[in-house]
């Protein structure tokens, strides 16, 4: 291996970034940056480019245009350097349900090279870790969900990578087993490895140390969630209890000083310039047409609110 | 290299694990061997035979006793005139001889004694064996009869009556069995299939979970994986390859002429060429469903019908004996039916075991430009 641990300052640093595919451009130009340790979302919606940077940060997708290199290694020149020292889980797990949990970590192990005296400790570690001990012999196929997430986890990291990427991990598990699981990657952040997660869920970006929002190929926001709720968020937000129907959701965005509502769980959230302002006037609209039973409160704006908020600017 | 080994691993463990692997690597083979070997017999003999003997004279019941001797024909009824159509129709008899009243009288004195043969048609290939076989035993016994009728009337007839006889000899497979020309074929069709599906299915698997991601995300080299895939199925086909020529040999025995050296070298380029088809349909189909049975309609039917297996390509019409070129197992069928049979070796075969290898070629050319899309 030519480059040592301690030869580069941040885990990736990424500039003007782009890929191009006949027709249309997934990622374009960005640029950011992840220290070493650090937890960083990378968000944004369905198509918008986050798994195209992500198969080019592991080096598996050749750039079109820019740079990017992962752990001090350039993805572009030595892309074979960065898959041994990065780990990869998916939102599908990628474990094989005819194998014991003990094989799947023999074979990705196996795949990175691990042997005898290392494969066993790295094994040891990585039940340790998951909680899986005295489940070793299971079938991958009879786990829950939760534990399948937690040795697709140990999978990615048997070979002790310096930076894991983490693809939508959190998909289609149970809030506490999310919880668990967030509890694991700050545990792994604390040692020194660098974590690269996508999420679809707001309140999992709040858990990252830093974010950056990509939307249609382009990095819109970038920086730490209080600091994108400050730099992003023009206008303050009002929360207003309310049966969330669609006639509700009309009559709130024709209030006079709403610049747009949206659902936001079982509340409508409303974007206006001033809650001091505008609160008032929110309600006397809403009673003058005959809502009752109806509460409006001023919130801090959520990630969430900032994301409507970032993607309604964009359009 | 050493990446191999663990995928090797996980693969064994998958054949294992997976009944549908297994049985159709293990069972499907040595069921399709004892199907073939017994039930596809293309000899006919004991052919269900009705006699309608209405002289029951000495003449008569030598004929008779002429066609039972035979081993062709089973005599299982002597119907009467009513009778026997009866049976035809129901097909409880095949063949009905039926021997005139005068038929002894007629053979001693004006020669003009006749017997009514009728053959069941509805299926063809037996109606002309039964029809050839008859006219042989009448044409025998009345040669002989007329050599009867000589001696009564003082000529003497020595040797050589009729004046030419045919020496027919028949080689490779003096006895005609037909099993001697199936299990060898079978070779040709199993590991063809079996290869292709296993193969296909083993790679469409991992994008089925999205393992492939994983594997494509590691620092394991393409060719790696490929190989690590295949050798599994390799060891396995040759072991399948091996319990054929075991079982057709031992069991049904058909006789091993030629050099297993040779079959072995043959064998290696023709499961080239069918695991290379099966990760070309790997890499185009995205379900397993989709891959086996992709596999089998592009295996198991041209490899069955138009490799020459049972049906001869010289009776096909020209247009499909053209598109039976296209065909790998037609080649393989004359190679090894060329080592077992015939004992021949590659002089004679060097032209199959090139179209072999030039099959084997294309194939994994392709499989390797449509793999490098998938897997980077």
């Amino acid at each position: 291996m030519s480059k040592t641990n301690g030869s580069y300052e941040k885990s990736i640093v990424v500039d003007g970034l782009t890929k191009k595919f006949v027709g249309f451009t997934a990622v374009d130009g960005i640029s950011f940056d992840v220290r070493r340790g650090e937890i960083f979302g990378f968000l944004g919606p369905n198509g918008s480019g986050k798994s195209t940077t992500i198969r080019m940060l592991c080096g598996i997708l050749e750039p079109s245009g820019g740079n990017a290199s992962v752990l001090g290694i350039d993805v572009a020149a030595h892309p074979e350097e960065i898959k041994q020292r990065i780990g990869y889980m998916s939102q599908k797990f990628s474990l094989y349900d005819d194998l014991t949990v003990i094989e799947n970590l023999d074979f990705y192990g196996g795949i990175y090279g691990l042997k005898n005296d290392h494969l066993a400790g790295r094994k040891d570690f990585v039940l340790e870790m998951a909680g899986l001990k005295g489940r070793e012999h299971e079938l991958a196929a009879n786990l829950s969900t939760g534990w399948k997430q937690r040795l697709a986890l140990g999978c990615a990291i048997i070979h002790e990578p310096e930076m894991v990427f983490l693809d939508e991990p959190t998909g289609g598990v149970d809030p506490v087993s999310r919880r668990n699981f967030w509890e694991m990657l700050y545990h792994m952040a604390e040692t020194g490895t660098t974590l690269f997660v996508t999420t679809h869920y707001m309140d999992e970006a709040e858990h990252c140390h830093r974010l950056g929002f990509i939307y249609q190929g382009k990095m819109i926001a970038l920086g730490t969630p209080d600091q994108l709720k400050q730099q992003h968020m023009r206008g303050e937000v009002i929360e207003i209890a309310i049966d969330t129907s669609q006639e509700a959701l009309r009559a709130v965005v024709g209030a006079p000083g709403v610049d747009e509502a949206y659902f936001y769980g079982a509340t409508i959230h409303a974007k206006v310039g001033s809650v001091k302002r505008d609160m008032p006037a929110v309600g006397k609209h809403l009673k003058s047409l005959g809502f009752k039973g109806f509460s409006v409160q001023s919130v801090q704006p959520s990630l969430e609110d900032v994301f409507v908020n970032l993607i309604q600017d964009t359009r | 290299m050493k990446m191999i080994r663990p995928i090797m691993r996980k693969e064994f463990i998958h054949i294992l694990r997976d009944p549908r692997t297994l049985g159709i690597t293990l069972f499907l083979p040595l069921f399709q061997l004892l199907m073939f070997g017994y039930a596809l017999s293309l000899d006919i003999n004991h052919i269900r035979t009705g006699v309608y003997d209405r002289d029951r004279t000495a003449a008569s019941r030598r004929l008779v006793e002429n066609f039972a001797s035979s081993g062709y024909f089973d005599i299982v009824a002597r119907p009467n005139k009513t009778d026997f159509t009866q049976r035809l129709d129901s097909g409880n008899i095949k063949v009905a001889v039926v021997i005139p009243q005068g038929f002894e009288r007629g053979l001693k004195s004006d020669g003009k004694a006749k017997v009514q043969v009728i053959v069941d048609g509805s299926d063809p290939s037996f109606a002309r064996v039964g029809v050839g076989y008859s006219s042989m035993i009448i044409s025998r016994f009345s040669t002989k009869a007329m050599a009867e009728s000589l001696y009564r009337n003082g000529i003497v007839i020595r040797e050589g009556m009729p004046p030419i006889a045919a020496q027919a000899r028949v080689w490779y497979n003096p006895e005609l069995r037909s099993v001697n020309y199936i299990v060898p074929g079978l070779m040709a069709l199993i590991m063809m299939t079996v290869t292709t599906i296993n193969i296909s299915v083993a790679l469409v698997r991992e994008k089925e979970r999205g393992t492939l991601e994983n594997l494509i995300i590691s620092p394991i080299k393409s060719w790696e994986l490929i190989l690590g895939k295949i050798i599994p199925y390799v060891i396995i086909a040759f072991f399948e390859a091996a319990l054929i020529t075991g079982v057709g040999t031992f069991w049904f025995n058909v006789p091993m002429n030629g050099s297993l050296l040779l079959l072995f070298a043959g064998l290696v380029i023709y499961v080239a060429g069918t695991l290379g088809m099966g990760l070309v349909i790997s890499a185009i189909t995205e379900s397993q469903q989709v891959a086996s049975f992709g596999a089998f309609m592009s295996t198991f039917l041209p490899a069955f019908l138009l490799s020459g297996f049972v049906f001869p390509i010289k009776s096909m019409p020209v247009a499909l004996q053209l598109v039976t070129y296209l065909v790998p197992a037609r080649y393989f069928l004359v190679v090894i039916r060329g080592i077992f049979l015939k004992g021949v070796g590659f002089s004679v075969l060097w032209p199959d075991i090139l179209a072999l290898v030039v099959f084997a070629t294309l194939m994994v050319a392709i499989a390797s430009i449509r793999l490098r899309r998938t897997l980077a």
